[in-house]
């Protein structure tokens, strides 16, 4: 189902630094040898830089808004271990981006269920 | 929680040991905590795998669900909704719901984690209103991601909202799922602030999924367990309530009781 939603500049930015560290990630996991993981990773944030570019109204996609959720459980991960090793200030900022995420997530969810109405 | 075998290993064994509880407590419901069926709440995995276990008809005709992330991997979650029903499930377009308890005298309260939930959300405006129609009766509250956790997905600050509007109403209760172990907190604010007359709040993730291990310690968990699969019994009684998480060994791992909120009348 494709949805039109409206993103928040906070919510472009979130997709735009989540997309950074995703394929930082996909890059690294690559080189580890882990390359299935590492194609996965980078498809996420393909899928976040075309959200950022298609500007403030954007169309998502069913699998679309898959990727942003799964993007934001890999970020959880790293908001997570940030935490763990008491590197709080990256831990929240990576944190404030898994919100904004899901908001666009949320969204989706409250927009398909209209949509089906 | 019900899917492949190979990655739901608990689900035949958990939905064996509440048929086995449910014999002494002819008239108790069940309640499921949302991702039913993985991997993407389609038609087809809740026809193949949870049919077969927690879909048999003397435990889905007393199963009350909300949704979980996995469910709204399909269309906005329709074949999750379809499967339980309006009554027990909800809809699309209102995905929330709330009901009586009428043996026990409690309110019983679903939610959804997965859409819309903040401060001018339809949810919450609905959520308030339900409570306060509800406000001399005990409250428990379900829903599908954990506010805090200490194992995987510890953290969804979305559910605040909730958190804040059920700690206004004196709630007793809160279930979640999501991640895949068993918790249970000390009563709290919704800041984290111990207080006795807060929600109660438990994270009964082990209904099939492959388990997961701890990460953290979390501020008020009282008690955690990342090995067993198994299901929590409440017992509702007007004046307190009870809890036994059982595993599938028919072994009792945390029990405990605490008496309702006072409630002004």
């Amino acid at each position: 189902m494709e949805l039109d939603l409206t993103l928040s500049e906070d919510e472009r930015h979130a997709c735009r630094r989540a997309a950074i560290i995703l394929r930082a990630l996909a890059a690294g996991l690559k080189e580890a040898g882990t390359g299935r993981e590492a194609d996965t990773c980078a498809s996420y944030a393909a899928t976040l830089d075309a959200i950022v570019t298609s500007g403030e109204c954007c169309s998502v996609s069913a699998d679309g808004k898959v990727d942003v959720e799964q993007a934001a459980f890999v970020l959880e991960g790293i908001r997570d271990g940030l935490d763990n090793a008491d590197l709080d200030e990256g831990a929240d900022f990576v944190g404030r981006d898994v919100e904004r995420l899901n908001d666009i997530v949320f969204r989706y969810n409250s927009a398909a269920g209209k949509a089906v109405g | 929680m019900c899917g492949p075998p190979h990655k739901n290993p608990g689900q035949e064994a958990t939905a064996a040991l509440a048929r086995r509880v449910l014999k002494d407590h002819p008239g108790a419901i069940i309640v499921a905590l949302g991702d039913n069926a993985y991997n993407r709440g389609k038609v087809d995995e809740y026809r193949d795998h949870y049919t077969p276990t927690w879909g048999q008809s003397d435990l889905l005709g007393r199963t009350y669900s909300c949704p979980g992330n996995h469910d709204y991997r399909t269309a906005a979650a329709t074949p999750y909704f379809e499967y339980f029903g309006e009554q027990r499930a909800g809809t699309p377009q209102r995905s929330y719901y709330s009901l009586p308890l009428p043996a026990a005298g409690w309110h019983f309260v679903s939610l959804n984690s997965e859409v819309e939930q903040d401060a001018h959300s339809p949810q919450l405006q609905w959520l308030r209103q339900d409570l306060a129609a509800r406000r001399f009766k005990p409250i428990l509250a379900i829903w599908h991601r954990p506010r805090w956790g200490s194992g995987a997905h510890r953290d969804s600050k979305k559910a605040r909202w909730f958190w804040n509007e059920l700690y206004a109403a004196r709630a007793e209760l809160i279930l979640n799922g999501h991640a895949h172990h068993y918790e249970r907190f000390a009563p709290q604010r919704p800041d984290q602030i111990p207080d006795p007359h807060g929600p109660r709040m438990f994270i009964v993730g082990t209904g099939g999924r492959r388990l997961t291990g701890r990460t953290k310690d979390t501020a008020n968990s009282e008690y955690a367990r990342f090995d067993k699969f198994g299901i929590l019994k409440l017992t509702l009684r007007s004046d307190s309530y009870r809890w036994e998480f059982l595993s599938t060994d028919d072994r009792t791992i945390d029990t405990g009781e605490q008496p309702i909120n006072p409630r002004g009348a």
